[in-house]
């Protein structure tokens, strides 16, 4: 096998290595700004320069093919120097606004002065002077003083998003960052150059100047934007999630996701959310005790099927669904509740502004979990049916009594076609996030927990499935959970099924249905 | 006056057209390759030579047409550097506007020996006439039918095309050079690979400087061994000195290599202008550490002013006389490189323009005591450090104008 030594430490090297790659395996730091394991070295910074041996100058790490034998420095005086000397040429002219910088404690430049260099600059000159707010686009203003051209953002626009929209203008020190003349930076994946630059001059304008980063904190979870199922971390403060960074998966999104998943935490802390149970008469809309709006509910089902039998009764569900709050629906919806009237709600062609797809990270399907739903659907041998569908029969009037299960994101356009059939409805029950469509012509509203606050399983599209846990804690803690929501119930409507967590419902479905086996606790896919 | 090489049909009336050069046996040379030598014996010609690059690093040109792979998959190309960027840097210019047939046939030899069908003549885009004579030129050629397909019935083929550049200094290094060929944004690439294995478009590459091809025509024709006869056995060969700065007969000299500065400035070139005392020579472009007139007894060859800290470079001598200020002078050149730094690299980007900074202060009657060793701490910071030379370029004068004239520096410092 072949090895190199980085400062005596032996270290083997596969086909491929870089001084700064094998380093990393063997867990040597080899500080850096240019470089970035996902994009191709441009070995500009010259901040990872290190002794190899029968070299005259000091190389570039990350640059430097790691061969069989050789040997290398990183903590002589020489290379001290030279990285003291980067250091303090980077920083004469970065304005040194840490204190109003977005960057400032996950900042690589100034963590890495503080570990390599900490001595004082000798410049004594003015600063060149930039622009601090330039307007890339969208989702991007750049600080143009911040910047140390590393490029990074330039490589990530040209060979992962494929739409080469950033350049590096002028020469020098007036080296600058821009788009091209009237063209904005407006690719669905220009905030992964966010995360990538390594000083704070892009910044997010959906994070900029909102919560410094050492308040954040930070929870792996799941995108639930598209059928894709990027991983992730959900950033939160009190509650409240300020940043979705893409987390590495290599067998789902590689390092990077895209905007539309970063953004998507608007729809959690949006004001239609609801979080109290309430009943709604003549128009009128009062809040209720959750024990009393599931009873309400209940007898309302009991009603319809006892006067016009179960198939009077249309279940709506959402592929936002865990498998497992599939399966307690599936259960009662065999157990009690045998209705052919199920329809699962279709977000193959997207919504509202969420239409955009490709074949990198964003599916044509968005919801993050119809694989696993209609596989639960499947294999109680229960067929579903549309939206549109189910529309024509309450159209009809056979349809005394809806309920829909799940978040009523991204349904108003569908809805608004059917809203007049719906409404046709005697009972009109929605388990749901926000008071919009379905919920909003409910006359019985449960609220019902967003993934980010509460625990499950998706299925992506490649059918893997992936666990989340609860990021943040749902506003209303006299709600239950969604499977013990949804158990409740079914119990009162002739069902005997009891959870009362994901956990438990997880066993199940793995034991008798043999799906979808367990993953050692706290892994994520 | 010695043999002249290069600069023999200047004085020749419409030097610049087909029909002189023909007149003065030009085109014989490429004919007598594709005759009589095989590709490798013209580089084994050339390499017996010793002929060494004329840009400015001396490399030996046998030698980097010898690191090209016979075969390759892809096109090979020659690039020409005429970018001639380098201050105090004149003779490309005269070539290209004098003889530019004696380089096509140049670049006809370097082509035929290399394997190469399409050569690329990379012109300083401030050579707006130089352009237009050489694309004459170049039409006289395949007119003539000696460009193009099968030229001189040989079943060899060539291409040549003349390429403006933009206005940088940076486009005269090598691999700038073939970013701005490929029409991307003028800066060096990192190396591996060198060009020889993976340059213009991904092709090996051959990048030779305009007055080392104008040379080959002669080795051929002559051979190695009447080449080696001139200059000295590792500088051989004639080259072009250009002189400027406070010189009495300023202008393009061609000279036997390894000519002594004080004979250039003295004998040839008829001493300082106005009867001033010499003070300094930068002997070989701009970024070559200055020469106190004390040290100017010296050949100009690439290995004596290695020896001596400076270095031969472009053979742009610049001549400076006693009533000049060292200071303004480093300003001055700082400067230049501040402006024509790419930027790329850290340590060139804001070193440069720093050291100009400080320069500029210390003529401003600001400087502080400490300056001048800051000057000489920030350039060893700078040197050898980055992708490409043009840091080391800024940094080594600026060393030596600290290091050779500090009087001066400390005069203007309070």
């Amino acid at each position: 096998m072949a090895k190199i030594f980085i400062d005596n430490n032996e270290i083997e090297i596969i086909p491929g290595d870089t001084i700064i790659k094998a380093a990393a395996r063997a867990g040597i730091e080899i500080p850096h700004f240019c470089y970035h394991p996902e994009l191709q070295y441009a070995g500009s910074c010259r901040m990872c320069l290190v002794e190899v041996e029968k070299s005259p100058k000091l190389l570039t790490a990350c640059s430097t093919m790691a061969t069989d034998g050789m040997i290398v420095r990183t903590k002589t005086e020489r290379v001290k120097k030279a990285r003291e000397a980067v250091l303090e040429f980077l920083l004469i002219n970065h304005p040194l606004d840490c204190p109003i910088c977005d960057k400032a404690g996950e900042c690589p430049l100034q963590n890495n002065y503080y570990k390599y260099s900490g001595k004082d600059s000798r410049y004594k000159e003015n600063k060149w002077q930039k622009s601090k707010k330039v307007d890339l686009g969208p989702t991007i203003v750049h600080d143009q003083e911040r910047c140390i051209l590393c490029t990074r953002c330039v490589r990530f626009m040209d060979a992962v998003a494929k739409s080469p929209q950033l350049v590096v203008a002028k020469r020098g020190h007036k080296n600058i960052l821009t788009t091209y003349p009237g063209q904005p930076l407006d690719n669905p994946y220009s905030l992964n150059t966010v995360d990538l630059c390594p000083v704070g001059a892009l910044t997010s304008k959906d994070f900029r100047f909102k919560c410094r980063t050492w308040f954040l904190k930070s929870s792996k979870s799941l995108c639930a934007f598209c059928a894709t199922g990027c991983n992730t971390i959900v950033q939160h403060k009190d509650n409240y999630i300020h940043r979705i960074l893409p987390d590495k998966n290599d067998s789902i999104n590689g390092s990077f996701m895209c905007d539309y998943g970063r953004l998507y935490r608007k729809f959690l802390h949006a004001e239609s959310r609801i979080y109290s149970p309430a009943l709604i008469q003549n128009g009128r809309f009062h809040e209720e005790q959750y024990q009393k709006a599931i009873d309400a509910a209940a007898s309302k089902i009991n009603g319809a099927v006892k006067k016009d039998g179960a198939a009077s009764i249309g279940v709506i569900i959402s592929p936002y669904l865990s498998i497992e709050e599939a399966y307690v629906a599936a259960r009662w919806l065999s157990d009690s509740i045998v209705t052919p009237n199920i329809a699962v709600v279709n977000y193959e062609n997207g919504f509202n502004d969420f239409k955009y797809s490709d074949n990198y990270l964003v599916s044509e399907d968005k919801s993050p979990n119809k694989a696993g739903v209609g596989e639960i659907l499947k294999s109680f041998k229960k067929s579903a049916i549309t939206v549109e569908q189910l529309a024509k029969t309450a159209a009809s009037g056979r349809l005394k009594c809806f309920v829909f299960i799940g978040p009523a994101i991204g349904l108003n356009e569908i809805f608004k076609i059917y809203e007049a059939d719906f409404k046709k409805c005697e009972s009109k029950i929605a388990i749901s996030t926000h008071n919009e469509n379905f919920a909003a012509i409910a006359d019985i509203l449960i609220p019902f927990r967003m993934w980010l606050e509460t625990s499950g399983h998706y299925v992506n599209k490649k059918g893997i499935s992936q666990s989340y846990r609860p990021a943040v804690a749902f506003k209303n803690n006299e709600i239950k959970e969604n499977i013990e929501i949804l158990c409740d119930l079914a119990s009162k409507t002739g069902a005997k099924i009891h959870f009362t967590s994901a956990a438990a419902v997880f066993e199940q479905i793995n034991s008798r249905l043999g799906l979808y086996k367990p993953l050692k606790a706290g892994v994520i896919a | 006056m010695s043999e002249l090489i290069v600069t023999k049909n200047f004085a020749k009336k419409e030097s610049h057209k087909i029909s002189s050069y023909m007149e003065s046996g030009g085109y014989q040379a490429i004919q007598k390759c594709l005759s009589d030598f095989k590709p490798d014996s013209v580089i084994d010609e050339v390499k017996k030579s010793g002929l060494r690059g004329r840009g400015g690093a001396g490399f030996p040109t046998g030698l980097k047409w010898s690191f090209v792979p016979k075969e390759s998959s892809v096109p090979k190309y020659l690039a020409v550097n005429g970018d001639e960027g380098e201050p105090g840097t004149f003779k490309d210019r005269y070539i290209l506007e004098k003889d530019p047939h004696l380089l096509l046939e140049g670049i006809m030899i370097a082509c035929y020996a290399v394997g190469i069908n399409t050569a690329y003549i990379y012109i300083r885009g401030e050579y707006r006439r130089e352009i237009e004579i050489i694309e004459k030129a170049i039409k006289e050629c395949r007119d003539k039918n000696y460009l193009g397909k099968n030229i001189f019935g040989s079943g060899f083929s060539l291409e040549i095309h003349a390429h403006s550049g933009a206005g940088a200094y940076i486009c005269g290094e090598e691999t700038g050079l073939i970013e701005s060929l490929e029409g991307h944004r003028g800066q060096p690439r990192l190396k591996p690979p060198f060009p020889a294995l993976s340059g213009l478009f991904m092709g090996p590459t051959v990048i030779n400087n305009v007055e080392t091809l104008a040379n080959l025509p002669d080795i051929i024709m002559k051979g190695a061994d009447w080449y080696l006869s001139i200059g000295t056995p590792k500088n051989s060969g004639t080259r072009i000195y250009a002189v400027s700065g406070n010189i009495s007969k300023p202008g393009i000299y061609e000279l036997p290599m390894g000519i002594n500065a004080k004979t250039l400035i003295y004998d040839i070139c008829g001493g300082i202008a106005g009867g001033k005392k010499l003070k300094a020579v930068i002997p070989g472009g701009l970024s070559a550490p200055v020469l106190t007139a004390d040290e100017i007894d010296t050949p100009l060859d690439f290995d004596s002013l290695s020896k001596i800290g400076s270095m031969a470079g472009s053979g742009g001598v610049i001549v400076i006389d006693d009533s000049q200020s060292i200071p303004k002078i480093a300003a001055r050149t700082a400067d230049f490189y501040a402006h024509e730094s790419c930027g790329q690299c850290t340590q060139c980007r804001e070193g440069t323009r720093w050291v100009s900074l400080i320069f500029n202060r210390i003529l401003n009657g600001r400087g502080e005591k400490n300056d001048p060793d800051m000057i000489l701490d920030i350039c060893s910071n700078m040197m050898g450090q980055t992708i490409c030379v043009l840091s080391d370029a800024c940094a080594m004068p600026s060393m030596a104008f600290i290091k050779k004239f500090r009087n001066e520096f400390d005069a203007l410092i309070k």
